[in-house]
């Protein structure tokens, strides 16, 4: 196996560096050497986020190579785009089909994208959206919808389930753990059958 | 709606500094929730009840095995492992968190200090005592730093002092991009640079022995990749700490004219011992097996090599001085040569003595400005960038810079300030400098930490009216205040405008002297912003809360207009600082591996 390449891309507050936490720990547990690098302070006020995850038998450097990404994971639309030109040809894109406007639109300059799907779908990307924001909010947090969309890369990753489920559990607080464990399998179901 | 506290400190008189003290241990002494408004006063109270013990990141089980470390908690926890007995920082992206995961893992003593240049003077003392003691700061700290810098040098130290610097190429947050290594060979001591958090971790404990070794403190520089990259480290056992040895030793620790001139001679006779150190320390290794071209990697240059170039020698630079014949043995027979550091072409101007086939950012193949990653390197390198990234989807995006929070307290007073529209507003910095901004657009300059009282000054005595600095509280701490004095003793015209939200916001919600709780959570002394800036002679010193808009335009257009020196205060924490504090106390997630996966 070579390196598997994951960034996530979205706005501060969405859970963007927890969610890669979560899978960094998953390929160091499963024995893969793993990388992930990410930015604080003035670069993350409410802008837009990323973190680099890269695992395999090897990971030398900590950032993923643009045209080199096996997955982007975006937890928001306008960062998805942003950032697409990270994936690999025949990339993977887990879509979160959320929209957080930046603060100062232009609309008329730089209106917010429309048709963010296809867009993507239109550059050869294969892509999986959903609005884990809306299934969140029926499980009780609108917060969970980061736990979902893992639950949805899972499906695509050489991790057991236990090992997903006992780096969850000791990643969120401890009264949340149940309401987490359940966002995983409701976004590893939307995937069944397609992997 | 004005909080109960805001009323305390509007009622206050304003009258002397021992009123202000005694005004301000109501801050925190009374019962907190009455003399709170929000959840702060009790977090904090929780805090200093129940401490931070009981959520270490490292525990027995996990000796000898591997846990997910970022470079920052790797160089934390080589400090501990080589027997620390302080570790001194300021707060500052991306070194914050070396001293955040010591606080948090070692039973010793950790502080946020003041500013860089007292964190490392207090690293000075420790080591005096005999001890061994590490410094944390970011590239821009170690210029405040460099004072005692420079002739601690010269005068040696006794305990094992580290360093730890690190850099934000790319200035993802920060004012420059200056590259450490130049500091480490202004002042003639050892520098080594990792490429990754285990090597950050080794790194720092061979810092320290080489220090006790050499007598000199050593630098430890990481750039952002590291100190935020996380990958497994190897948990070592933990040195036992020095014993406490303070000796008087006059002709090395006073840096007096009749000392100076055979201290700078003993430094310049330890300058061949190091190079010869790092020669026998390995750190600088060549890799060649017949290649034809090579790339001379520093710190983290070299995973990148190793990633997109394995069809070239390597030579991986981890430590400096090292002797010119290492490049130059290197460089023979190469048909190229590139030179992959992250910083200015420190390396690559030795290495153009002995090639001419030298390809970096002096022969312009590689930008000079930004961040060294993998896509400068394959756009650079023809033969590295195979596959060529994908182009940009044709429209332009909306961008998403980085604003003020929902909620934060300096976008009120921002809104106020605006109203009285100052002729001039010097900024400092903060998270209140994203009020350069739209749609604040109100802070005129930034230069560097403390420069916007000074800067003030100077304009406003040039003759112009209505100038307005602003600065947060932590770092009118860290160096506003003898701007403050000065302004106050040349007699300048400005308005001074501190930002106290209680926290130092933007590297994650430190405590700062205000707040009266130190790293370890942990009561510390309290200071009283007001009578501090009362004493240093101001003619008025208001405190508003910038939820109150209207008053706060009041007081800001009255004081805007005055005469003198005034101060106006605008305090309401940081809509964050309760989440922040409330995770000095949450466990992280250190799994350890249960064996590697076979290659």
């Amino acid at each position: 196996m070579g390196t598997i390449n994951i960034l996530f891309s979205g706005v501060g507050g969405q859970g963007i560096i927890l969610a890669s936490k979560i899978l960094t720990q998953c390929a160091f547990v499963s024995g893969y050497m793993v990388k992930e690098s990410e930015l604080h302070g003035m670069a993350q006020r409410g802008g837009s986020v990323t973190s680099h995850v890269r695992f395999g038998e090897e990971a030398y450097s900590p950032l993923i190579q643009k045209g080199k990404a096996d997955f982007l994971i975006a937890l928001e639309e306008l960062e998805g785009l942003r950032y697409a030109d990270y994936l690999k040809p025949d990339g993977y894109v887990i879509l979160n089909q959320k929209r957080v406007m930046p603060s100062a639109l232009n609309t008329a300059l730089t209106p917010y994208p429309e048709d963010v799907k296809s867009q993507l779908e239109a550059t050869g990307f294969h892509v999986d959206a959903v609005n884990a924001f809306e299934i969140a909010n029926n499980l009780g947090n609108p917060k969970l919808d980061n736990i979902i969309i893992m639950g949805m890369l899972s499906r695509y990753l050489p991790f057991t389930i236990a090992t997903w489920e006992m780096v969850i559990k000791e990643s969120v607080p401890a009264k949340t753990i149940e309401l987490n464990l359940s966002a995983f399998k409701v976004g590893r179901e939307l995937i069944k059958g397609k992997a | 709606m004005v909080s109960v506290y805001f009323q305390i400190f509007l009622q206050s008189p304003l009258e002397d500094s021992e009123d202000y003290k005694n005004d301000h241990n109501l801050f925190l002494k009374g019962p907190v929730s009455q003399t709170f408004p929000s959840k702060l006063g009790i977090m904090i109270n929780r805090i200093i009840k129940n401490g931070l013990k009981g959520y270490p990141q490292v525990n027995e089980n996990q000796m000898n095995k591997e846990i997910i470390l970022s470079g920052d908690d790797a160089i934390g926890r080589g400090a501990i492992e080589a027997g620390i007995s302080l570790a001194t920082s300021y707060p500052g992206t991306p070194a914050t968190e070396i001293l955040t995961y010591i606080a948090r893992n070692f039973s010793g003593d950790a502080e946020w200090s003041v500013n860089e240049k007292i964190a490392f003077e207090t690293a000075i003392g420790a080591s005096y005592a005999g001890k061994r003691a590490i410094c944390s700061m970011k590239h821009v700290g170690l210029n405040v730093a460099s004072d005692p810098l420079m002739t601690i040098a010269y005068l040696g130290i006794k305990g094992g002092l580290v360093l730890a610097v690190a850099d934000d190429p790319g200035a993802y947050s920060s004012q420059n991009e200056q590259d450490s290594r130049f500091y480490a060979k202004f002042a003639k001591i050892p520098c080594l640079e990792p490429s990754d958090s285990q090597e950050a971790k080794d790194m720092t404990i061979m810092a320290f022995d080489l220090s006790e070794k050499t007598g000199l403190p050593v630098m430890l520089r990481t750039v952002t990749r590291i100190s935020h990259a996380y990958s497994p480290v190897e948990i070592g056992e933990v040195r036992e700490q020095n014993p406490l040895v303070l000796k008087k030793d006059p002709a090395n620790m006073i840096a007096v004219p009749s000392n100076v001139l055979r201290c700078h001679r003993n430094l310049n006779e330890k300058q061949e011992g190091l190079r010869q150190w790092g020669e026998d320390s390995g750190l600088n290794k060549t890799l060649k097996n017949g290649q034809k071209k090579g790339i001379i990697a520093c710190g983290i240059g070299y995973v990148y090599a190793r990633e997109y170039g394995p069809e070239y020698a390597i030579l991986k630079i981890s430590y400096y001085p090292f002797a010119d014949k290492l490049i130059e043995e290197f460089v023979k027979g190469l048909e190229e040569v590139w030179v992959l550091e992250e910083g200015e072409p420190f390396v690559e101007e030795i290495a153009r003595r002995y090639s001419s086939r030298v390809k970096g950012k002096i022969s312009g193949e590689i930008i000079a400005i930004g961040e060294l990653g993998p896509d400068v390197i394959t756009q650079s390198i023809p033969e590295m960038g195979k596959s060529r990234k994908r182009d940009k989807p044709s429209k332009p995006l909306p961008p998403r810079p980085p604003s003020m929070c929902p909620g934060c307290p300096h976008s009120k007073l921002y809104d106020a300030l605006k109203l009285v529209a100052p002729a001039f507003t010097a900024g400092d910095i903060g998270c209140y400098t994203l009020g350069v901004n739209p749609p604040y657009q109100i802070v005129d300059t930034c230069l560097c930490m403390g420069a916007g009282i000074s800067k003030a000054a100077g304009i406003a005595k040039q003759g112009v009216k209505r100038v307005a600095a602003v600065i947060g509280d932590s770092t009118f701490l860290h160096s506003g205040i003898p701007a403050l004095i000065n302004a106050v003793y040349n007699k300048a015209n400005i308005l001074v405008l501190i930002l106290d939200n209680s926290a130092i916001a933007m590297t994650g919600n430190q405590p700062t002297p205000l707040t009266g709780i130190n790293a370890k959570g942990e009561e510390g002394g309290k200071i009283s912003l007001e009578g501090l800036c009362k004493s240093c002679g101001v003619n008025s010193v208001e405190v508003t809360d910038p939820y109150d808009v209207e008053k706060t335009e009041a007081i800001l257009r009255e004081k805007l207009d005055a005469e003198g020196v005034n101060v106006v205060i605008s305090r309401r924490p940081c809509v964050f600082v309760t989440r922040r504090l409330a995770k000095m106390r949450r466990k992280s997630i250190t799994h350890i591996r249960p064996e590697k996966k076979a290659q």
